[in-house]
């Protein structure tokens, strides 16, 4: 073995990490990486007595109860720890979110400035839902969300001092929901109930055949830019690969306008998938996937080529804080049946299902 | 004395200002000599640090008992504003300057010197683990980065200070 090859277990083992037996071996009997490990605890110690010297005990008094505080709440809390993909929505037209094996399919209505109510409905199972609904502005007071059991619309009625009288109305599945010949899903046969919610606090609504659904709220006093996540930063978080109001171009052609859709990667083995119709399945990833081709990064733009043409996602917010990312388009991906002609949004593991594997086209 | 970091954390959301106060006259020292070393500048130091206590209160919504130490999540959380003090100031090699200026002896000089040629995060990533004796894990935490990028990089760092140090004339004469 090489010193060089070592050299990088003499810091590990500096650091009591554990090494192979046969650096461990080398650099045992290696006079020139036993004083690389002597120089590496040496610097160590000097650092520590430099630290040593220069710590003093005191620091400058603070009065903490004049330097006011903004209490921590359930929402920003379970935001921050929040560990699964944070936010799926879609505004204006259809959007569909695939969440592993669910569908969620988020539509909500025009904003506007003014206070608002985010509204969290957490099913018994699977993810929560989140829409902005604004109190002062009755075009941007509903929302509707189409799930692959359960669909919900809430809307707000009315308030009354600290509470707000909500409308809700759940119905079976998106593809139930679906009437034919008629693009989009509607709400508007499901009978609707009415609730009083106070911000801050749980409702919980109970769904026959799928237990209660729990409703919180949270008051801001405008209405966020993206209104599924009101919370989210411009700035991806480190790991995070998101796709916010995608638009694909092909040659400078629009293929497909997910305009409202919106999409977050948050674990090492997931992807965005964006599916056009017609055109097929492209996943999106930060490492490579068996043939896949290498997209360039720039804040909400990312290019590739695939077969001589050149593409690009255009997107309302950056998308990584890598410089790369990897696409792999799926020609023969089969979409639900009832999605076949709207494109979709969401995320996936990576690994394919079985039985399909992504094509060369 | 301070108690479990999620009891003392719960308090401080609940406003408890003395406990919030016994962590910032606990931690704050270790922090600001950190700081100082990341920075390069006492006063910038001294400013971050308390910028930092100032935020952590006011907002106290980050940190997460069951991730890491309120120690570790004070020292991320100080790192991310020394980044965004260096991002507002840029790099002043003068401060540096200054600040290794002050060590108490040639040798103290010397690796203050060797230290501020590294990186900010080949610093922070150093001291950390040198000086306050931090996990690879915690580190990883601390740094947003993975495990397997502490290892490289303190591998980096090391070497770098090493080369400097080797050409130092303590070592020629056999320092311990």
């Amino acid at each position: 073995m090489k010193c060089e090859e070592a050299a990088d277990f003499v810091s590990r083992l500096c650091d009591g990490q554990a090494i192979p037996s046969e650096v461990a071996a080398h650099i045992g009997t290696c006079d020139v990486c036993r004083a690389r490990l002597n120089a590496y605890l040496e610097i160590g110690a000097e650092l520590r007595r430099v630290a040593s010297l220069e710590l003093k005990h005191e620091v400058r008094a603070h009065d903490w109860k004049k330097v006011e505080q903004t209490r921590p709440n359930w929402w920003s809390k379970g935001w921050e720890s929040m560990r699964v993909p944070r936010f799926v929505f879609a505004l204006l037209l259809m959007a569909v979110v695939l969440l592993g094996s669910s569908l969620v399919i988020v539509k909500a209505r025009a904003r506007n400035q003014a206070t608002v109510l985010i509204l969290t409905a957490t099913p018994p199972s699977g993810d929560g839902i989140r829409c902005a609904l604004s109190l002062a502005d009755k075009n941007a007071a509903s929302c509707e969300s189409f799930g692959a059991e359960r669909s919900f619309a809430f809307r707000i009625i009315s308030e009354n001092g600290d509470r707000i009288q909500l409308g809700v109305r759940v119905g079976p599945g998106a593809a139930a929901l679906k009437e034919p010949g008629k693009v989009g899903l509607s709400m508007s046969d499901q009978e609707e109930k009415e609730y009083w919610l106070e911000p801050g606090q749980k409702l919980a609504i109970e769904v026959p055949g799928s237990g209660p659904i729990v409703l919180t709220g949270q008051l801001m006093d405008h209405m966020p830019s993206l209104p599924f996540a009101p919370d989210a930063q411009m700035d991806p978080r480190p790991g995070e690969l998101r796709f916010v109001s995608p638009v694909l171009l092909r040659d400078n052609e629009v293929v497909q306008d997910l305009g409202g859709a919106s999409a977050t990667a948050t674990e090492a083995n997931e992807t965005i998938e964006f599916y056009a119709p017609h055109e097929g399945l492209y996943r999106i990833s930060r490492s490579p996937l068996e043939g896949s081709v290498e997209g360039d990064v720039r804040l909400g733009r990312v290019s590739f080529s695939l077969h001589g043409h050149s593409y690009k996602f255009l997107l309302a917010a950056p998308v990584t804080r890598e410089k790369h990312v990897w696409v792999l388009r799926d020609g023969n991906y089969e979409a639900p049946k009832e999605l076949k002609e709207h494109g979709f949004l969401g995320t996936a593991n990576v690994s394919y299902p079985q039985g399909r594997s992504p094509s060369k086209n | 004395m301070l108690a479990d970091d999620r009891e003392v954390w719960e308090r401080i959301c609940r406003g408890d200002a003395r406990a919030f106060d016994a962590v910032y006259r606990t931690h704050g020292p270790k922090l600001e000599v950190f700081l100082r070393r990341v920075l390069g500048s006492r006063q910038a130091a001294e400013d971050v640090m308390q910028e930092t206590f100032v935020r952590i209160w006011q907002h106290p919504n980050g940190f997460e008992p069951e991730r890491g130490t309120l120690r570790a999540y004070l020292f991320g959380a100080a790192r991310k504003r020394a980044a965004e003090w260096w991002r507002k100031h840029g790099r002043s090699k003068e401060s540096f300057l200054e600040e290794t200026a002050k060590c108490d002896s040639e040798r103290a000089s010397l690796l203050a010197d060797a230290v501020s040629r590294l990186s900010e995060d080949g610093r922070a990533l150093i001291w950390l683990r040198e000086v306050e004796g931090y996990s690879y894990d915690e580190l990883a935490l601390i740094l947003e980065v993975p495990v397997g990028t502490v290892a490289s990089r303190l591998f980096a760092a090391r070497e770098e200070l090493r080369r400097i140090w080797r050409a130092t004339p303590h070592e020629k004469k056999g320092r311990p």
